[in-house]
């Protein structure tokens, strides 16, 4: 009978202590979430991108917060996997009580969060590009270009810039992302009057590509565009070149990491978000207190990343109240918001239309920026 | 005539991807088919061998020790691992219903493969093995071009699987372990020492999983703790098409898994993995014990 008391007596302890706890921080700090993959397969994405958000919000906070108060960043891990990004926004919303999230990253979780934060009504800003993320989504937007410009620039380049007549595709069934970037290029590259020769796919977690590649070999295409991530396109473009295939090979925004092959890769073009010579002021601001903080060199995850916060701080300075629907309603109306990447402007389904994106080439193990596409009204 | 000649052509290339890949299907396959030839247990953790193998080498070849020695370094590995595993794991429940030892096999897979993600120098994150072979290319036509890491992969593993039919057809303890295989009680009866050879078929396995996963790491330069479970998975299947328990039947079933599922993907690559399985689902179904096995009647 004692111990049950002295339990009891611990239970009530520890659950005002909590209740304390949250009461406390509700009404101290604005709570936002970050979920990336900061462990797993792709995971310099999720530590460029959180060092992106980490700099927006520090950047903030030293100007005095959002409405009078300092911003609490809570970063989780989605490991690269779906399944726990989706656990990983319940914990946020439902645990930690969020005023809103910023993430995830890839589509494929970005698939699976957005339908859980627009049922609990949370304003979210993704940096995925599938274009199936953000519409009929009200709490739902983006901070970066979808692979429906990404996948028409590319094609276009390939065809004006590479004087390209055929092409020869391979891309991961199993990754959203993926998958619409080459679907994308597919159409446009035939419609701007090329010839896709062969269309290859290759399942998720594969490593071995050579029979894929060896028909892509015997059909001599002019290039070869695989819209793989980094981890995926460095094994690929290695097995291209010991097999001996002489396309020039082309690539999506996946392929930005500062683990990607140089050597495999050498002479590929592949498209992004930014150039870091780009003159504009916020640009340039972004990248000199990137790298005073980081000593690091920013990529476009670490932009997009930055951007996304930016978005949201913004809307909840717009919306002027702790209320998640008027976030949301904040955030959907953001109009030539002075961001990293260019003026933020969003459409209907909450994507930027007014980002321009940038073709960077690899030489000779460097990546240099080449030329910049404007967005298509 | 120059259709039919790029033809067969590419029929030989990707009859030489087919080769490579099945490879090392056919050297995994050959642990797990040796385990289960001794104690009818799949030990589903053999993927994972590879992939404690491959880290070994990675950090050996980054500490500057030469290529060969630590790929024997991995052999070493591999061999140690599957011994202690059996010992920790599968030994205590040796007298148990030998479903305790399957599904002890999977949590030690899943220790394994989530111990090393915790591992702060393993980590879960994929790491890249260093090019310490140069890649040369040799070209016998003007299409067919071989890497010299596909001749080490098939000169390492067809040795390897020589060296293995030498030690079970020639050696003492080749001969104690086909006995305990056929007969564990008649062969302790008969003075063999059935635990002694039980962890030699392991050490046997693990040196060939220890094998595989270095060449997985020169041929595929990505390591990460999940490397196994594909290769592991792969080469069960294997070793069940080539008939589990039979040591020739997990070479041919290897080789064959390789070329059959690089057939298919050169066929039509979006069905590549659906054609390939019901192609086995096919063959088993014709063949229940598979290519090589044997029928064996449940003596009551």
């Amino acid at each position: 009978m004692k111990g049950k008391r002295v339990f009891m007596f611990f239970a009530v302890s520890l659950m005002i202590i909590f209740a304390a706890g949250a009461t406390w921080a509700s009404n101290d700090v604005i709570k936002i979430g970050n979920i990336a993959c900061l462990t797993g397969p792709l995971s310099t994405y999720g530590e460029s991108h959180r060092n992106g958000v980490e700099l927006a919000v520090e950047q903030a906070n030293m100007n005095g917060g959002v409405l009078g108060k300092q911003i609490r960043l809570l970063n989780e891990d989605d490991q690269g996997d779906p399944v726990t990004g989706a656990s990983a926004a319940l914990k946020l919303i439902g645990q930690d009580n969020v005023l809103a999230i910023i993430g995830p990253i890839p589509s494929t979780i970005g698939m699976a969060v957005s339908s859980i934060v627009e049922d609990a009504g949370v304003p979210t800003v993704v940096t995925g590009t599938n274009p199936a993320i953000t519409p009929d989504k009200h709490f739902v937007s983006r901070s970066c270009w979808t692979d429906d410009f990404q996948g028409v620039v590319m094609g276009r380049f390939c065809i004006n810039e590479l004087s390209a007549k055929t092409a020869a595709v391979l891309y991961d069934l199993g990754n959203d992302y993926a998958k619409s970037v080459a679907e994308v290029f597919i159409k446009t590259f035939e419609a701007e009057g090329g010839t896709v020769i062969t269309v290859q796919t290759h399942p998720s977690q594969a490593v071995d590509f050579r029979a894929q590649l060896s028909i892509i070999k015997s059909k001599k295409p002019d290039v070869f565009f695989f819209s793989d991530f980094y981890n995926d396109a460095n094994l690929i473009a290695r097995q291209a070149k010991d097999l001996g295939i002489e396309a020039v090979f082309v690539g999506s925004d996946g392929w930005d990491s500062p683990e990607l092959d140089l050597a495999s890769l050498d002479g590929a073009y592949y498209c992004s978000h930014f150039s870091k010579e780009d003159p504009r002021t916020e640009t340039r601001f972004f990248v000199d207190e990137y790298k005073k903080k980081y000593n690091a060199e920013p990529d476009l995850l670490a932009i997009m990343g930055y951007d996304a916060a930016l978005m949201v701080i913004d809307g909840i300075r717009s919306a002027g109240k702790e209320d998640r629907e008027a976030v949301a309603d904040a955030i959907a109306k953001t109009n030539g918001l002075k961001a990293a990447q260019g003026d933020i402007t969003l459409d209907e389904n909450g994507d930027p239309t007014t980002l321009p994106a940038a073709i960077l080439v690899v030489k000779d193990g460097k990546i240099n920026y080449m030329k910049s596409y404007q967005p298509i009204q | 005539m120059r259709m039919v000649l790029c033809h067969m052509e590419l029929v030989i290339i990707q009859l030489i991807n087919g080769i490579q890949l099945g490879a090392i299907y056919a050297l995994m396959a050959l642990g797990y088919t040796m385990v289960y030839g001794i104690l009818k247990l799949i030990n589903f953790a053999h993927g994972d061998l590879l992939m404690i193998s491959a880290y070994v080498a990675y950090f050996l070849v980054n500490l500057h020790v030469p290529l060969p020695l630590a790929f024997v370094a991995s052999m070493a590995t591999g061999a140690l691992g599957a011994i202690i595993m059996d010992k920790v794991a599968y030994k205590p429940l040796r007298s148990q219903p030998r479903l305790k030892a399957l599904i002890t096999a999977m949590g030690v897979s899943l220790l394994l493969e989530n111990g090393c993600r915790a591992l702060p120098f393993i980590g879960p994150s994929f790491r890249r093995f260093p090019d310490v072979i140069n890649v040369k290319n040799f070209s016998l036509t003007e299409n067919i071009i071989i890497t010299n890491i596909q001749i080490i992969n098939l000169v390492m593993a067809i040795s390897l699987m020589l060296m293995l039919w030498f030690i079970i057809k020639k050696t003492k303890l080749g001969i104690a372990m086909r006995a305990v295989s056929l007969d564990p009680k008649g062969a302790k009866l008969m003075g063999v020492n059935v635990e002694r050879v039980i962890s030699a078929t392991f050490a046997l396995g693990g040196a060939l999983a220890g094998a595989a996963g270095v060449l997985t790491a020169i041929t595929y330069p990505r390591l990460s703790p999940y490397m196994g479970i594909m290769p592991g998975l792969k080469a069960f299947i294997a070793a069940v098409f080539g008939g589990i328990g039979s040591i020739p039947g997990a070479m041919v079933g290897g080789m064959l898994m390789g070329i059959i599922e690089t057939a298919a993907t050169a066929v039509n690559s979006q069905m590549a993995e659906g054609v390939f399985f019901l192609l086995l689902l096919v063959v088993l179904l014709i063949r229940p014990f598979g290519l090589f096995g044997k029928t064996t009647r449940e003596k009551v």
